[in-house]
């Protein structure tokens, strides 16, 4: 099975709660022994450095419009860009946006899901997508680099 | 909506010449006339990446080739870091040092788009097998995007000052990449940076949207493995045994509880049980 969390004292606890709840049950059963509970860490959780996000984020919102550049909810999915702010470096990872607007615009349209990430189906609009990602990168690094 | 973007960048730039010295104005951003000039040789590096897909830390074509593009950009490269890793450098006067990464590794999935630069690539695993390989991450974008990036940098050095590093990642899909590479002397062989940044293509925002998430973004992972042994015996005389299948389906449904009602419903936890297998698997009740 797998666990996903943000904080590490929930991450640690939740493991901990579902080693005794196997061992619970396999007591209650009259199990031999004990299960056994094999846990690997896969990754840390990605903490985006709150200060220089909102300083990139003005930046950006100044090149691109406000309305640009959005807040977005978490994801439960992981990523190893968590080692660096983890390391000590303040960091942050942005989305970029890589949907065709018409065939966005259409699924918000009909409530359809549009392909993910991780899936076969997965084909970013390029062009825009690549000018708009050299502009942040290039922007971001200006901002930190340029004064 | 590239159009559009473009269109706000030279507004945003005229107003920034209203407003301070031209001179200052310059540092903001690049124009949309040196993104759309190097554009073209983008491109054909993003068909290029995407259609020879590599697989977590078998990157060694993707990074020669983004290595080679680094050293005629005027960088100081530095390959095989923590496996296939590349650390590209430029030292450009007293100031901050900054790192920007990017993923080299695709992911073992074959490609269904139909587009003409689709992948084709099938690589034999070391079981044996065959193993299709897809960029289904957008690593193929982030890639593209920062050797792009890496152009204006370098073209427009008069422009800033300081230590630039640019990472090329390998094996982010297995969450192995970053740590190897700050084990293999990413913080010790190269300056330590003062800002760390990345950037992800997002299926969930249109083009010429950009996402952000202060703090907590992106989830830790943890995969756990649990093995319950019980006492196998014939299917005919269920009180000689003790059978694990049926703890292990009550182990299942009591995990339901750790998120509803040991959590914070304000600290996000989702556990998932994504496979259960009895041995052996016969009409016999198993023994784990």
């Amino acid at each position: 099975l797998t666990v996903r969390t943000y904080k590490p004292e929930v991450e640690k606890r939740v493991l901990a709660s579902i080693e005794r709840m196997a061992k619970g049950e396999a007591m209650a059963a009259g199990a031999p022994k004990d299960p056994l509970v094999k846990i690997t860490h896969a990754a840390n959780a990605t903490y985006n450095d709150p200060d220089l996000t909102k300083r990139l984020v003005t930046t950006l919102r100044g090149v691109l419009s406000p309305a640009n550049v959005i807040e977005i909810e978490p994801t439960m999915v992981f990523e190893d860009f968590a080692e660096f702010n983890l390391a000590g470096i303040p960091s942050a990872d942005f989305w970029v946006g890589a949907v065709d607007p018409q065939k966005f615009a259409a699924a918000q349209k009909s409530g359809t899901a549009l392909p993910q990430l991780h899936t076969a189906a997965w084909a970013p609009d390029y062009a825009p997508t690549l000018k708009t990602a050299i502009t942040v990168e290039s922007t971001e690094l200006l901002e930190l680099l340029g004064h | 909506m590239s159009r559009t973007i473009f269109a706000l960048l030279s507004v945003c730039t005229l107003l920034a010449l209203n407003t301070a010295a031209q001179s200052s104005a310059t540092w903001t951003t690049p124009s949309a006339d040196q993104v759309n000039a190097i554009y073209p040789e983008i491109e054909s590096l993003y068909f290029d990446l995407h259609r020879a897909p590599e697989l977590a830390m078998h990157e060694q074509q993707t990074a020669a080739r983004l290595a080679e593009r680094m050293k005629a950009l005027g960088y100081e490269v530095t390959t095989g870091v923590g496996g296939t890793g590349i650390v590209a450098m430029m030292r450009n006067g007293a100031g901050r040092t900054v790192l920007l990464r990017t993923e080299m590794d695709a992911l073992p999935i074959e490609e269904a788009t139909g587009l003409p630069y689709a992948s084709k690539v099938v690589i034999r695993s070391d079981s044996g097998t065959s193993v299709p390989v897809m960029h289904a991450c957008g690593h193929d974008i982030h890639m593209s995007s920062w050797i792009g990036t890496a152009k204006l940098m370098s073209t427009n050095r008069n422009r800033w000052h300081g230590t630039l590093i640019l990472i090329g990642q390998p094996a982010e899909e297995t969450g192995e990449g970053a740590p190897a590479m700050i084990k293999d002397g990413l913080f010790t062989r190269f300056p330590k940076p003062d800002f760390a940044l990345a950037i992800h293509d997002s299926a969930i925002l249109p083009v010429g949207q950009v996402g952000f998430t202060p703090g907590y973004a992106l989830a830790a992972a943890d995969s756990v493995d649990i093995t319950i042994y019980g006492r196998g015996g014939h299917g005919g005389r269920p009180q000689s045994t003790i059978d694990p299948v049926v703890i292990a389906a009550k182990t299942i449904l009591a995990l339901q509880t750790v998120v509803s009602r040991e959590n914070n419903p304000f600290d996000p936890v989702v556990i998932t049980v994504g496979t259960y297998t009895a041995v052996p698997r016969t009409a016999l009740f198993p023994t784990k």
